[in-house]
């Protein structure tokens, strides 16, 4: 990949395998607690309870950093993490950073006592989004550069496999790509 | 924040107007010069306020658990954004969109900045605007500029200035209307846009339009300054015009709007108004922010008196171009339908199709035409959703869309015959929410979850009935389901809870040294006939039992109401002493160890506490005209400075000179009341009133740095090098000082008696 493409505000999503076992006034109470434990390496501010949205951002937590969330969108639970502030990471580095940062949180929620045994993962499959429609627009061609530093960054957390990738279809969206990894992900 | 914003500036500047491209420049000059520590809080906040970037309710270490409190510890420091407000706490802001109307780019633009900037929500008002969340005001100039790309500006969309000019959302489209009101709230809208005589106000100024005396849509009667469009004859022709409101709004004090002019014509209308800003501009109260809105000014003068000083000074104000030229291209905001009209509703397999059909159709005077209406839960709307809609209003409409006070979405001019597909189309969107205009249909203002001066959770509450009362609605009544019900986090009423048949707001009370979350019942309310009557507080509730009480009240109407019976006629009928007993009950709170559940509020686990209120930002701070023009003179300063380390001596100069200018142009504010608009009147003003009096003399240096003005003025458009350049920097600078040190010098003076 090119130096110019500066990858920057990388979203991570990992699927929730049930999302059934999950409640999401659960999560409300979760990420108030870590507000007032400052639980993560972020100052944390505020929980936004978007519960009353069909396929909306459900529960998200508000850091300076970031916000993480149980998102619920195109109706597909799922724990995601959008980093809103630059970090010094370039290329991969970065996409390697936003994917080990939402895996701390899935291990974080999945060891809290609200959701010990209800809360698990899809672990063939993983989305990755770049929320910054001018770092990348939504074609083949961001696609086709994004590919060599998000494999790279797959390859280093996850290790070797076929990974494959599809791009979301409608222009519009943020540069969004589902990752396929057959022999699956450890969360 | 986030890293590309520089780079927003260059793909969009083209696509936006030059104004707008020169105003966001300043504005991000301004949160420069904020950031080096050269612009007060105060000023701060009110221009970016002004700019619709309200600070928005956070924790700030004034609330961890409930009991303990933790600071939050930004990065910023002790960089501030205005008093009591960090710089990288998160803000919200406010998108003003007049009348409501909309199209597909700007929904799409909208879910793009909701998505990159914000959390991933647009979310409808009770005035029609559009309101971001969690956004950082590093990031506001980018944003603004994506949106003015679009054609859509933030620009007053708070502070003490103009608001969004709302409007009936089926303007145009009704049968019961005179006329079709939306070219003027147009006009109307960008007419004040900026207009000298709106910056000088104490509080804010709401303007509403209606098409109709009878129904609800406008709101007009608790508004600022309000419009219902009327026709009369005169020799045999039919002529256009408005019955005109003032003095109307909501909050603690609510008032009902008072007639100024059964008939103001078309013509007219724009100057009356701002005749009317200048009165309350010039006579509004400044100090006391909790008696500054327009209504206490018309209170104290009485109606009569206002309408004299109105139409008195309307006499006497110079014409101005934009009074009247709109006149003449009525039919741009004309819509035109993009398909054929239908005989009848297209019928659909799925049996929702009906009941949704029911709630969410709205009959078009235009034979075959309706138009849909979008059921948004609390006013929120997703990224994807908006891109939906965007593609839907392109495929059936010409873009055809407007927001409601009832925070919904309206898609006008659906073809009957598409109807069926439509809903199609939005189900797959999950748009599909019946009950719009119903009992379900719950409006609440942010309340507790980001506004600074929430009680309760309003948001909490509303989504609680919501959810209640669509599972209750299948069979219901259809005299419940007509009811209205609104829900604010404080008597400030933004959630429009005066005008509700059951309103509710949030209040606070004390038991056993612990806080418990209440909601004040107020009953009878009209929101037909323009929100024609006021409700009556019944005591307050408990927040977790509300929904019981909301059953106990829509119960005891159902059982015990006459024929036809509107429930306000109920509750005046039965009294309030009645209305009490039915509820009285449910204002005993279990003990703290008793259930724990009611110390917190609707989905917040936290034990319940007003520590975290803050200042509120509704009206922002009072910062004078003359305060905004010295501060604009600064910032043309330092721009100047830019210019010249540039090697742009001639562009250093002129702005310079244009310091000067606006600089003249507030301190003339403190002693002239029509104020020049050109730069050779401005000199002349400053002349007369300043330089030949000695009222601008310094006690040491004289009447030099006045000077120094007249001097620039004279020698204006004379060639430029860099060293005049720069001397005509540091003269401009001392001048700004120097009218500094009058208006203090002018504020020190004994004033007679
Ligand atoms: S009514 Fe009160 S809580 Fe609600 S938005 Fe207005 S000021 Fe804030």
């Amino acid at each position: 990949m090119s130096d110019s493409f500066d990858l920057q505000h990388v979203n991570v999503k990992f699927f929730v395998k049930d999302a059934g076992a999950i409640n999401l006034e659960d999560a409300i109470n979760v990420f108030h607690a870590w507000i007032q434990e400052q639980k993560l390496d972020d100052l944390l501010i505020d929980v936004a309870d978007y519960r009353h949205v069909p396929s909306g951002p459900g529960v998200i937590l508000v850091g300076h950093n970031a916000q993480y969330s149980f998102d619920n969108a195109e109706s597909n639970l799922g724990i995601l993490y959008n980093r809103k502030t630059p970090v010094e990471a370039k290329g991969a580095a970065n996409v390697q950073k936003a994917i080990e940062r939402a895996l701390e949180i899935c291990r974080h929620l999945v060891a809290d006592d609200a959701f010990r045994g209800k809360l698990e993962f899809v672990t063939d499959r993983l989305q990755i989004m770049i929320n910054d429609r001018l770092i990348g627009v939504n074609d083949q061609a961001s696609f086709e550069r994004l590919l060599p530093d998000l494999t790279a960054a797959l390859v280093s957390v996850f290790g070797e496999q076929d990974y494959s990738f599809e791009r979301a279809s409608d222009s519009r969206k943020r540069l969004t790509v589902s990752v396929d990894a057959p022999q699956g992900i450890a969360i | 924040m986030k890293a590309s914003n520089p780079h927003w500036r260059e793909r969009v500047v083209e696509q936006m107007s030059s104004q707008l491209t020169e105003e966001l420049d300043q504005f991000e000059t301004e949160i420069t010069l904020k950031k080096q520590g050269k612009l007060d809080d105060r000023v701060f906040a009110e221009t970016r306020l002004r700019r619709g970037a309200y600070g928005q309710r956070y924790d700030n270490g004034r609330r961890n658990d409930g009991i303990k409190t933790q600071k939050l510890e930004f990065p910023c420091g002790t960089l501030t954004k205005g008093p009591d407000t960090a710089w990288d706490a998160p803000g919200m802001l406010r998108i003003k969109i007049p009348y409501g109307g909309l199209n597909a780019r700007q929904l799409e633009v909208l879910g793009e900045l909701a998505e990159e900037y914000s959390d991933g929500i647009a979310h409808v008002t009770t005035r029609q605007c559009i309101q971001l969340h969690f956004i950082h005001i590093d990031d506001a100039p980018t944003i603004m500029r994506r949106l003015a790309a679009v054609g859509i500006t933030t620009r007053e969309a708070c502070g003490n200035s103009v608001r969004n000019v709302t409007a009936c959302p089926f303007s145009g489209i009704c049968s019961d209307e005179a006329f079709d009101v939306t070219p003027y709230a147009h006009a109307l809208t960008y007419h004040l846009l900026g207009h000298p005589d709106c910056q000088n106000f104490g509080r804010k100024f709401k303007p509403a339009f209606s098409g109709c005396k009878d129904q609800p849509c406008g709101l007009v009667k608790m508004h600022d300054v309000g419009y219902i469009a009327t026709t009369r004859e005169v020799d045999g022709k039919v002529q256009r015009g408005f019955e005109m409101y003032v003095g109307g709004g909501l909050g603690a004090v609510p008032r009902q709007a008072k007639l100024l002019s059964e008939f103001v014509s078309e013509e007219e209308i724009l100057p009356l108004t701002q005749a009317v800003a200048r009165v309350f501009g010039r006579l509004g109260e400044k100090k006391n922010r909790g008696k500054a809105r327009i209504k206490f000014l018309v209170d104290k003068l009485g109606i009569e008196e206002f309408s004299r000083l109105v139409f008195e000074e309307r006499s006497i104000m110079e014409p101005e171009a934009s009074w009247t030229s709109y006149l003449d291209e009525l039919d741009i905001k004309d819509e035109k339908p993009l398909r054929d009209a239908g005989s009848d509703l297209a019928g659909n397999d799925d049996p929702e199709f009906a009941k949704w059909c029911e709630t969410n159709i709205y009959q078009q005077k235009q034979e075959g035409f309706v138009a849909v209406i979008l059921s948004l839960p609390l006013g929120d709307i997703t990224a994807d959703q908006l891109r939906s809609l965007s593609d839907i209003a392109r495929k059936y409409t010409n873009e055809t869309i407007r927001t409601t006070v009832e925070q919904n979405i309206i898609l006008r001019w659906v073809s009957k015959a598409d109807v069926a597909a439509v809903y199609s189309d939005l189900k797959a969107a999950e748009l599909v929410i019946p009950g719009a205009g119903t009992i379900v249909d719950v409006t609440s203002c942010p309340g507790t979850d980001t506004c600074k001066l929430g009680i309760s959770s309003s948001r909490g509450l509303a989504a609680q009935l919501r959810e209640r009362l669509a599972e209750k609605s299948v069979h219901m009544d259809q005299a419940i389901k007509d009811l209205v019900i609104k829900v604010s986090g404080c008597f400030n009423s933004c959630g429009g809870h005066h005008v509700a048949d059951l309103g509710f707001y949030g209040v606070s009370r004390s038991i056993n040294k612990h806080s418990i979350p209440h909601f004040q019942v107020v009953l009878g309310g009209q929101w037909s006939h323009n929100a024609g009557a006021y409700g009556l507080p019944m005591g307050a509730i408990p927040s977790k039992r509300i929904p019981e009480t909301v059953d106990r009240l829509t119960q005891a109407f159902l059982d015990k109401k006459e024929k036809d019976e509107s429930f306000k006629d109920f509750v005046g009928r039965i009294g309030k002493a009645e209305i009490k007993g039915l509820i009285q009950d449910l204002t005993q709170v279990p003990t703290y160890e008793e259930d724990r559940s009611y110390y917190s509020d609707w989905s917040d686990p936290r034990e319940y506490t007003k520590d975290d209120i803050g200042i509120g930002e509704c009206a922002g701070e009072v910062v004078t005209a003359f305060t905004f023009d010295l501060t604009s003179a600064e910032r043309m300063l330092f721009e100047a400075q830019l210019k010249l380390e540039k090697d742009d001596s001639q562009g250093a100069a002129i702005q310079a000179f244009d310091a000067m200018v606006t600089a003249t142009r507030g301190l003339l504010r403190l002693k002239v009341p029509n104020v020049g608009k050109d730069t050779e009147t401005l000199v002349q003003q400053f002349r007369t009133e300043y330089f030949d009096t000695e009222l601008f003399f310094d006690p040491y240096a004289g009447g030099k740095f006045g000077q120094y003005f007249l001097d620039a003025a004279a020698s204006q458009g004379g060639s430029v090098d860099k060293d005049s350049a720069h001397r005509q920097i540091e003269e401009a600078s001392l001048f700004v000082e120097a009218c500094h040190a009058c208006s203090g010098r002018m504020s020190e003076q004994p004033t007679a008696g």
